[in-house]
Formats: structure tokens, sequence, C-alpha cells
């Protein structure tokens, strides 16, 4: 199973992951980590604790390009094989990784993830 | 044109900056004056991609050149903002001839060694020293981590803490 990492300011990540699985039940495989009181570099080495090395495949999934944990997400996944980032998250975006991760590749669920989390938003 | 903030910020440029402080001061360009940064072609790169639109970002190691493209940029029609990544650098720069009245602190996250002044700002002995030769020289040091809060004069919150250091 493809697992998700949700890396956002404060609180934001947690309550997306307890949102989903409000609607969706529990989940494991699927986390929301901070980057509160973290500095730039300890950002990063967050996520290297959060995801070690060998794990297997995951999405990291920030909100903000340009921001400092979609930084440290471009910095973590460009030498690891197994791992996507896609920033911009929103809930559509987690609800579809919660119900296709385990039917769909790595790739193909990256390019699908991108292509709900713009559905999900309309004028 | 102006030099809109001089900030240290150990995550050098990010949400608080280009959205936070951005939207306020409306710059034209963000300079991230860094040596690891700018001698990673891969990093550096990856900051440059990261401009809000209408912005450029530029990354530079610290050293005469930049000082001279800041003074450039300043001298065309362009509003800058300049960060740096801790007191030492931003001391540096200012030793190589970037000089800036004041000095915006930003976040300095804690780490080992570090002690608390702020909730954003903590500092170990060598940050103190930094902070010290820059106000010797002149330099104002504004805490404020987003634009809206109150200015806090460094040395006022660093007395107790920094006392005996």
């Amino acid at each position: 199973m493809i697992r998700g990492v949700v890396y956002t300011h404060a609180d934001l990540g947690a309550a997306f992951c307890r949102t989903v699985e409000s609607m969706l039940g529990p989940q494991g495989g699927l986390q929301g980590i901070s980057n509160e009181g973290l500095s730039g570099e300890s950002v990063r080495l967050k996520l290297e604790e959060t995801i070690a090395d060998g794990e297997g495949e995951s999405i990291i999934f920030t909100a903000l390009l340009g921001g400092s944990c979609w930084q440290a997400a471009e910095k973590y996944c460009r030498e690891r094989e197994e791992i996507r980032h896609i920033t911009g998250v929103n809930l559509p975006m987690l609800i579809s990784f919660v119900n296709k991760r385990e039917t769909t590749s790595l790739d193909e669920l990256t390019d699908l993830l991108s292509e709900y989390g713009r559905r999900g938003i309309h004028p | 044109m102006s030099l809109l903030l001089v900030r240290v910020d150990d995550r050098l440029i990010h949400g608080q900056v280009t959205q936070g402080w951005g939207s306020i001061l409306h710059p034209d360009r963000y300079v991230v004056v860094n040596d690891s940064a700018a001698s990673n072609a891969w990093e550096k790169e990856l900051y440059e991609a990261s401009a809000p639109q209408g912005t450029s970002i530029s990354v530079l190691p610290i050293d005469r050149d930049a000082v001279a493209n800041l003074q450039r940029w300043l001298d065309s029609e362009e509003d800058v903002v300049v960060l740096v990544e801790s007191p030492a650098d931003a001391l540096r720069l200012y030793e190589k001839g970037f000089v800036f009245e004041i000095l915006n602190v930003g976040g300095l996250h804690f780490r080992e060694g570090r002690w608390r002044v702020l909730p954003f700002v903590c500092v170990d002995e060598d940050d103190v020293i930094s902070f010290r030769a820059l106000k010797a020289l002149g330099v104002q040091i504004e805490c404020a981590d987003v634009p809206g809060c109150e200015r806090k004069d460094l040395f006022k919150w660093l007395g107790n803490e920094a006392s005996g250091n």
C-alpha cells in the first residue's frame, strides 16, 4: 500500500488526515506532520525521520508551492525513486488517494491525484 | 529603488516571507544571500522556480559581487527583500559593504545550544556576538515574524537571558 504523508504548517496536515478518517474510517499509512517551530534544516530532517529509507512507496502532500515544506519535499524526493510529491493538497485529493492507492501504481496515482485535486476547485 | 526588508530567517524564503511579507511589501525581487544555497545549482534553481508571480528570486553567495548586484538592483527600479540564514551571515554581508539600517529577525528556530528569547527567536552565544557587532555598526535589530505584529527590539528581550554570556 502506498503511504501518504501530509506535510504542512501548524495543525493542518493532522487535521486533513483526521477529516479523511472521519469520512472514510480509520486509515493506516496516512499521517499528517507539521513544520511548526522547525528551522530550515530541521524541516528537511523531519521528513527523513518520518519516512525512513526502504519503507516503500510514499506520496508527500504539501500545501504551498515555494513554502518550507514544499522545498523540503522537493529535496527529499529528488534522489528517491519510490517517493513522489504533490503540492496544493486538498480534501478531494486525499480522499481519492485513500480510495485508489491499493489499486493504482505510484506514477499513475500521482497523475490521477493532481487531476482530482484540480477537479475539486470550482468557481 | 528601495530596500524593503533585510531579514534573518533560517528557512530563508518560504510561505511566511512570500505570502506574509510579500503581500504587504510587494517586492519585485527576493534576494537569498547564502553560500550553501548558491553553491548548489539544483537548490538555487529550486528557489528561483518558487518565485511568486510578478517577482524574481535570486540566490547569491556572500561576496562583493553580491553586494554589487544588490546595489545595481536598488539603483534600478526594483524593490528588494534580502534574506540571510543567520546573524553571522547578516554581519558578513554588512562587512562586505552592503549597508542597511534595520535588520528584521524573523525566524531563528530552536536547536541544541540555543535558548529562546521570543517564540520565533532562539539564539546561541555566536548569534548574540553577531547581533552585538551589528548593533555596534548602528543597525537596529527588530524582531517580527509576520507583518503587522509589534516590532520588538531584540536587545530589550536579550537583557536577562544574555547576561553572563
